[in-house]
């Protein structure tokens, strides 16, 4: 077996192609300073190649030796996973973004606009799903109330979206009174306010998502 | 893994190892001194020493580069931090060992 015939069989058990030459180069480099060396002992150029070849030992088992070093399937992963980490990272931006957007908002106690009174409530509904902090009372000037509220979601529950109001309201006469509001959602709960109009009654019922219900008197709050 | 016929061994790693901690080599010049060193008891196949080398290379216990010396262009390997940390490791639990097995075996009488 030449040189030649040696890198040859090396090559083929060498399966990432990319690196193919350099392994060649580097045996043939190999081959020929040995080659070279045995000339100096007195060897025939045609002898010492074909000693410094036998020395160099098995071409198959090297080469299969050697693709496991040089595995394709390692090199196209490392390219796949750097393509697809990338891909990742931005594609989590937005989320990122609207999570801490989302947190500020709801570290801040919503607060109805144009209010003439603001009196807090301070009191936490625990539901299975979320938990929901009722802050505050905002008289309007057409006599409206809101009840504002923030909701953090169970995260070992539910990482969905977020749905519907927390809770329902009705009057002391068990007569639903809600006349409005909005909410919004976000990645750790939402943020709402649900306005009511009371008619003859300063009884205000609470009836949440879960069935508990919670009856505020507005009169303990001055209203 | 069966296959590995002992030429990945440990041992041989370490000797590498500890060869380019001295200086850089090309695989070559590592083999012709490994044997030299050793009074040719290390008379390995000199094809089997790239394996060993890319694997070491692979972990990150040494790195290569290109030279070019008297104007052919070599393929040299250096030790890298991390080499020299395993390296000297490896040497004092071989030596701890080896010493050990040499006394059981020198034991002269009780």
């Amino acid at each position: 077996m030449n040189k030649n015939e040696f890198l040859k069989i090396v090559s083929k058990q060498i399966h990432f192609f990319l690196d193919r030459e350099k392994i060649e180069k580097e045996l043939s480099d190999h081959i020929e300073d040995s080659t070279l060396a045995l000339m100096e002992e007195g060897y025939s150029k045609e002898e010492a190649e074909q000693i410094a070849v036998n020395q160099m030992g098995n071409p198959t088992e090297i080469g299969k030796y050697l693709n496991r070093e040089h595995h394709p399937i390692i090199g196209y992963l490392w390219f796949i996973s750097t393509i697809v980490s990338v891909v990742m990272l931005i594609s989590l931006i937005p989320t990122g973004i609207s999570a801490v957007s989302g947190l500020w908002e709801m570290l801040t106690p919503t607060v109805v606009r144009n209010y003439e009174e603001k009196i807090p409530i301070n009191i936490t509904v625990e539901m299975p799903t979320d938990k929901v902090e009722l802050d505050y009372f905002c008289v309007m000037e057409n006599g409206d109330i809101y009840i504002t509220y923030r909701t953090w979601k169970n995260m070992e529950y539910s990482r969905s979206g977020w749905s519907s109001n927390p809770f329902s309201i009705m009057d002391g006469n068990e007569f639903p009174i809600a006349s409005g509001g909005y909410s919004s959602g976000n990645y750790f709960g939402g943020i709402g306010a649900s306005a009511f109009t009371l008619m003859n009654s300063k009884l205000v019922i609470l009836i949440f998502r879960d069935g508990q219900v919670l009856e505020l008197n507005l009169e303990d709050y001055g209203l | 893994m069966a296959v590995d016929k002992g030429y990945m061994s440990g041992s041989s790693q370490m000797l590498v190892l500890n060869l380019l901690n001295e200086k850089s080599y090309y695989g070559y010049e590592l083999i012709k001194t490994l044997k030299l060193r050793s009074n040719d008891v290390f008379d390995m196949k000199e094809g089997t020493l790239y394996p060993i080398l890319h694997k070491l290379e692979n972990e990150g216990m040494i790195h290569s580069f290109n030279q070019e010396v008297s104007g052919r262009t070599r393929r040299y390997y250096a030790i890298t931090d991390k080499g020299a940390k395993v390296l000297a490791k490896q040497k004092e639990e071989w030596l701890q060992f080896s010493g050990a097995v040499n006394q059981v075996l020198t034991f002269q009488g009780v």
